[in-house]
């Protein structure tokens, strides 16, 4: 019971210190407010453990990030007129519940070899235990943000509640983009395609499994969603606020520190925001640096095999930030405006490329994908990874979502396909693409670093099968926007179309 | 009603219904998304109940005060010279996260597969299925058999069970456990004394 009180303290510690640290940056949406706080308090954790590591005070790491928190809270409700209490009460109840939901009831996740590596490095962290021990052993994708939430449960138990709670952030985030990107249209259109994409994703196996399973895909998820939605959000208006940029920055950040792959996927998620000429070179610069600290800080930390013998971390840690600051310089401005494009089209270049070297293997890869996402022919059953038709459906969708707004024209001196979709859905569709094209490329490198690079295999503990979770928030935000955006959908029979 | 005779419309809800249907139907033959009724939230007793393949030491450290585990070399990457199943994985940083036991690695688990006892019912081997059957011990998710990684990583079945003699072994006690290879790709730790009193007066075959 002791632990069951303890775990609620934490939690509601957790929930109200960090929708209030997302407040005291600017955050006022209450949406919002519950991801990126969760963000925030992430990003903290990280930076309080990794300092504590640093003087071998690993053990009072825990103690200072609630201090944090705490404080947060405290300047937080002294400062607040308005906006801070109904998101702080929602993320209260919200972490409650989980506790219930893990503690009472007794709900768990499935049970995987990835969850089990993820809580021993969690039980580590907890003890204060020497991080060296997992140096050149334990493989980096394990992650670093995610078991140190984990370790915040009391005497060699895990915080059960927190794996939900990051799940209902998703929710948030996908549901603050949404809203967010269809503002002007009517509020019935947005309810029903919200509840419909919500049905459609809570009937299928895998988007349920990710409430408790746990690994760090679903807490990559909402830093993904955040820093992606941001961008979009900014790019529409032409305008990187302060708030924005600090949502951006440790969304980055924490995405980085997340998952393996969370450097590539976020590099590409933040090309575009990066690549804009109304963002200011500075503001370029800090979105570089929280992706690169981010990672040289998890490596100084631990999981250093990836620094060179002999260098110092210091040494790695500057090389890897100046590194990543050279984008951000005049010289590249000519490349830095175009790159997400030329990323697409290049990361398409390198799985065309892959599809070719290793055809044998990769055809048994896309085989299995396609089982995986759509229909096992084998079995003669609905996706073999969980997803049930969601990934059909939102295909279909998407073409709805499409039709009517795409013209082909041939005509001599005309652009081939003529559009009247909005800018927003177009970044989106870019950006989806690319996550795509990254997570596969992603899944190459994985099994390539033991030198056979394929796309993995039937199920759904496969890597890559468990890797469109972190996308899939920006899916269903992709696909909700282009069915509420396309006015054709919801006109009465015989209607014309206002634009027309 | 009249929006309702909108093709689009009408095409957006049909494939959300169906897609759901869809799911649903699947939701019911698939394995659970997660399960009810979990009452372990201690890491090394979560883990240490499951099947996972480094569980090994967390199991025994589970059981026993201090463990010792000897002979558990384990060259996992395949190379020209180290390309036959000679060990299984023990990671010895798992080893060290639950501090309570210890492992050396200086060697492979001795070679039991062609060692034989001979006594008064003829000539038998030492170490054997059968021979250590009475001394098994159930491993917490049910099964007397854990699933391990074979060392060098050629094939994914080797199996791993652990003996121990529990008349006269008590949880308090510090113990020692040798790794052993039993048979083709089947491995034991089985606690020293036994392992001593099985195999003496054992020989190796010529």
């Amino acid at each position: 019971m002791l632990h069951v009180l303890n775990e609620f303290l934490i939690m509601a510690l957790l929930a109200a210190g960090s929708v209030s640290g997302a407040w005291l940056l600017g955050v006022r949406s209450t949406l919002l407010a519950i991801p990126a706080g969760l963000i925030f308090a992430t990003a903290a954790r990280i930076l309080v453990f990794a300092t504590c590591n640093l003087f071998s005070i690993r053990e009072f790491s825990a103690g200072a990030f609630y201090a944090v928190l705490a404080a947060a809270l405290l300047i937080a409700a002294l400062k607040s007129r308005v906006g801070l209490y109904r998101p702080v009460v929602i993320a209260v109840a919200t972490g409650l519940a989980s506790v219930f939901a893990t503690r009472i009831i007794g709900f768990a996740a499935t049970r995987h070899g990835d969850s089990y590596w993820i809580l021993a490095v969690a039980h580590l962290m907890q003890k204060g235990g020497d991080m060296t021990i997992l140096d050149g052993h334990t493989p980096l994708k394990r992650g670093f943000a995610y078991p140190l939430l984990l370790s915040l449960g009391s005497d060699d138990q895990w915080l059960t509640a927190i794996t939900p709670y990051i799940f209902f952030a998703l929710i948030c985030a996908v549901a603050w983009l949404v809203l967010s990107l269809t503002k002007k249209y009517s509020s019935v259109i947005r309810s029903i395609v919200l509840s419909l994409m919500a049905v459609l994703s809570f009937s299928a196996t895998l988007p349920l499994r990710a409430i408790f399973y746990i690994n760090g895909h679903t807490l990559f998820a909402v830093a993904l969603t955040v820093a992606a939605g941001v961008s979009v959000l900014a790019i529409r208006d032409q305008m990187l606020t302060r708030s924005n940029l600090l949502v951006i920055c440790a969304a980055v950040f924490v995405a980085t520190s997340t998952r393996a792959e969370g450097v590539a996927i976020m590099a590409v998620a933040i090309l575009p925001i990066v690549g804009s000429r109304f963002v200011k070179r500075k503001q370029v610069a800090l979105v570089l640096t929280s992706l690169t600290a981010s990672f040289s800080i998890w490596q100084a930390t631990y999981n250093s095999y990836l620094i060179p013998n002999g260098m110092p971390w210091v040494v790695f840690m500057l090389a890897l930030i100046v590194a990543g600051l050279l984008p951000a310089l005049a010289w590249f401005d000519w490349l830095r405006h175009r790159a997400f494009t030329i990323s697409v089209f290049a990361l398409a270049a390198i799985v065309f490329a892959a599809e070719i070297k290793w055809h044998t293997s990769f055809n048994k890869g896309l085989q299995a994908l396609f089982f995986n996402l759509i229909y096992n022919r084998d079995t003669h059953t609905i996706s073999s990874g969980g997803w049930g038709l969601i990934f059909g459906s939102f295909i279909l969708l998407l073409c709805l979502a499409a039709s009517g707004k795409v013209r082909l024209d041939l005509r001599r001196g005309q652009s081939w396909i003529s559009t009247t979709l909005s800018p927003e859905f177009k970044l989106l569709m870019q950006i989806s693409i690319a996550l795509i094209l990254g997570s596969l490329i992603s899944k190459m490198l994985d099994g390539g670093q033991f030198g056979h690079p394929d796309l993995g295999r039937i199920g759904w503990s496969d890597s890559l099968n468990r890797m469109w979770l972190q996308s899939f928030g920006i899916f269903v935000v992709t696909v909700a926007v282009g069915l509420i955006q396309n006015d054709k959908i919801w006109q009465r029979s015989g209607a014309k179309n206002k634009g027309e | 009603m009249t929006r309702l005779r909108n093709w689009r419309l009408l095409a957006v809800l049909a494939i959300a219904v169906l897609g759901t249907v869809v799911n649903l139907q699947a939701l019911n033959t698939q394995a659970k998304p997660f399960v009810q009724g979990n009452n372990e939230f201690e890491i090394d007793r979560y883990i240490g109940d499951s099947n996972w393949v480094e569980n090994a030491p967390l199991i025994l450290s589970n059981y026993f005060k201090t463990v010792r585990i000897t002979h558990v070399r384990n060259d996992m990457n395949l190379t020209e010279t180290n390309n036959v199943v000679r060990s299984f994985g023990v990671r010895d940083e798992v080893v060290r996260i639950f501090n309570h036991a210890v492992a050396n690695y200086d060697h492979f688990p001795i070679d039991y597969r062609e060692v034989y006892i001979h006594d008064r019912n003829g000539r038998h081997k030492a170490l054997s299925r059968a021979v250590l059957k009475n001394y098994i011990h159930k491993l917490p998710f049910g099964s007397n058999v854990l699933n391990v990684a074979c060392a060098p990583k050629i094939s994914k079945d080797c199996t791993l069970s652990i003996y121990w003699n529990s008349n006269t072994q008590l949880r308090s006690q510090e113990v020692t456990f040798v790794a052993v290879r039993v048979e083709a790709n089947f491995f034991a730790l089985i606690e020293r004394n036994l392992l001593n009193r099985l195999s003496a007066g054992a020989s190796r075959a010529k």
